[in-house]
């Protein structure tokens, strides 16, 4: 996992690291087993707010994952998203899965 | 196949913002062209037209430029692993015939790994017969590429600096023995890129019997000091081919989909807000990738869906030799596809799990040639009738030679001899028939035109349309190559 994210061969030293951004990356954050349980994870902990209203979900899952509340155009998509998508906690779980993969949850500003 | 004016290869990695500081706000531009250029170079790799320089931070693995036009687009390297006899093999040596059960003398007896089982001089228990136009001598173990010789090229004067497995296999892979230098794999695809983005550029396929791997592992096919993007790909010998290429059951094509779609609406509103931030577009654009790659490495890898005649042709029916006949016609349909180098491991490990052959050398060769034989013959026959020969470089070497002497044993086998070793390449540009170098005449050691593994590294970049002393990558305070600072190419394989 850490390899595919430029982990350096730990047989050599290295003055700097490399910084790409390919494929295969995201297929680990698509399809690894270990996404897949910290995103069911996540979405067990939002389980209880969206029982109550997605809408609050979706905020706790903002504030959670980003440090900020989601404007109204990602609150929008999330609600959309989270109603078209079936039983409740394998859409929460598909949902927090799509906030792991996010640029802004990639990226330190 | 490239006739393009000669270009600078890039070194890639300069950071974002010194990228991003050059490059000013032409950057979505930039990204788009780019990102065209990969579609395109697939359907005519003639027509690009895009500097390497600036689609290269976006994809490392962008198709590039080669320094000048190239004989050959793809490699596939079938390494014997544990060392092939040169004597019992492609080295045919009748004065090794005549001096049969005398005494090698002066011989160093810790050449090779066992000094207490030195044994004389021992013909090899194969018969060789004549083939083809080129007249070459070929071992009665390879009925099956004996019919191809005209087709290959022979080195037999190929040495290595060391007698033992993993530094004989890291020097013939990184031109190092120590480990931690980056492969030929990862130099090609370092300097070439890849023709088809939705598959991985560098593939490793080692034995599937559960024979193990070649000795020091991964590091084989590592990108040492390269960045790791350039590593090669092994598939699993079980379960997923390639890791985290299969979605996860509790999700349907159709949700992952919305899943993406929904991702890609959000980065693009979080884009939106930050429209100089190149590695996010790249980003984006790297999960349409993946998705696509879901669907095309099983497509390629599929070999069941090859008609009746392609797999009989192959040996996928014969048990003997049906598992590196699924690698070698995986192999095919991978370089098909545009992947840039393949390398399949025959044998596993070490000793009777390769062509490692302590014990019994006759047993140990009749078996391996069997495994392999038919198998690299078919894929032989496959490229050459569709018309993928030509474009792709077909590699037989292992990691040195054996002894021509008898290592004593119930069955007499043959020790590590790193002074001599013939390889065979086919197709690329290369003259098929020909024998270069020469050992001495009982196949001891390389004697006429020496090639080092400088050299042979320096040919397969030739035929790559690369200068080896100009492919180079900045680590540790210098420029580094895969040659080091040797290597010439062996011209006299070349058509």
């Amino acid at each position: 996992m850490m390899m595919l994210f430029d982990w350096p061969d730990s047989l050599q030293g290295l003055g700097q690291r490399s910084s790409t951004t390919v494929a295969p990356q995201a297929l680990a954050l698509l399809n690894h087993p270990q996404v897949q349980a910290y995103a069911a994870a996540f979405a067990k902990r939002l389980l209880p707010a969206a029982k109550e209203s997605l809408e609050v979900a979706v905020k706790q899952a903002y504030r959670t994952a980003l440090c900020r509340p989601p404007d109204a155009v990602e609150l929008a998509d999330a609600l959309e998203y989270l109603r078209g998508s079936g039983e409740l906690e394998p859409a929460l779980a598909s949902f927090c899965q799509a906030l792991f993969a996010l640029n802004e949850f990639i990226y330190v500003e | 196949m490239w006739n393009e004016p000669r270009m600078k290869l890039n070194p890639a990695y300069s950071s974002r913002r010194d990228f991003l500081q050059r490059t000013g706000c032409g950057f979505g531009l930039t990204a788009l062209s780019a990102m065209l250029a990969d579609q395109r170079v697939l359907a005519a790799p003639a027509s690009v037209a895009v500097s390497p320089s600036f689609a290269a931070p976006l994809n490392p693995l962008s198709p590039k430029m080669p320094h000048f036009a190239a004989r050959a687009r793809s490699v596939i390297w079938l390494f014997m692993n544990g060392g092939q006899s040169q004597v019992d093999t492609w080295d045919y040596k009748p004065g090794l015939a005549k001096a049969d059960g005398q005494e090698l003398k002066g011989f160093d007896k810790n050449t090779g790994f066992f000094s207490n089982d030195v044994g004389p001089l021992m013909k090899s228990p194969f018969k060789f017969a004549r083939q083809g136009q080129s007249g070459t001598w070929v071992s009665e173990i390879f009925p099956g590429l004996a019919q191809h010789v005209d087709d290959m090229a022979f080195i037999h004067s190929c040495f290595t600096a060391t007698n033992n497995h993993s530094p004989a296999l890291f020097e013939v892979n990184t031109g190092m023995s120590r480990m931690g230098f980056p492969c030929v794999g990862s130099w090609v695809t370092y300097g070439l890129g890849t023709l088809n983005q939705n598959l991985p550029a560098f593939v490793v396929m080692y034995d599937t019997l559960g024979r193990g791997l070649p000795k020091g592992n991964a590091s084989n096919w590592g990108s040492g000091f390269l960045p790791g993007v350039y590593q090669g790909t092994a598939l699993n010998h079980q379960g997923q081919p390639i890791n985290n290429m299969e979605r996860s059951a509790s999700l349907s094509a159709a949700q992952q989909r919305a899943q993406l779609d929904l991702l890609r609406k959000l980065n693009q509103h979080h884009l939106a807000h930050n429209p100089a931030e190149t590695e996010l577009a790249a980003r984006i654009e790297s999960f349409e990738l993946a998705y696509r790659m879901q669907t095309a490495a099983p497509e390629a890898l599929s070999v069941d869906a090859e008609p009746e005649n392609i797999k009989e042709l192959y040996g996928l029916n014969d048990k003997r030799c049906a598992h590196v006949a699924r690698q070698c016609l995986t192999a095919r349909r991978l370089v098909e596809r545009g992947v840039r180098f393949v390398q399949i491991y025959s044998g596993g490990m070490e000793n009777e799990r390769s062509w490692d052959g302590h014990k019994d050398i006759e047993g140990n060769h009749r078996q391996f040639a069997g495994e392999t034989d038919r198998p690299i013959a078919a894929l032989l026959t496959d490229l050459k009738q569709r018309g993928l020969l030509d474009s792709t470089l077909v590699i037989c070497a292992g990691e040195f030679g054996r002894l021509p002497i008898s290592q004593k044993g119930a069955k007499p086998g043959r020790d590590h001899n790193p002074h001599a070793f013939t390889a065979w390449f086919a197709g690329g540009g290369t003259k098929g028939g020909t024998h270069y170098g020469e050992t001495d005449e009982i196949g001891h050691k390389a004697a006429v035109n020496k090639v080092s593994i400088n050299d042979l590294h320096a040919t397969i970049l030739h035929v790559l349309g690369m200068n080896h002393e100009q492919l180079t990558y900045f680590y540790n305070g210098r420029n580094f190559r895969l040659t080091d600072v040797a290597g010439e190419v062996v011209r006299g394989i070349l058509a």
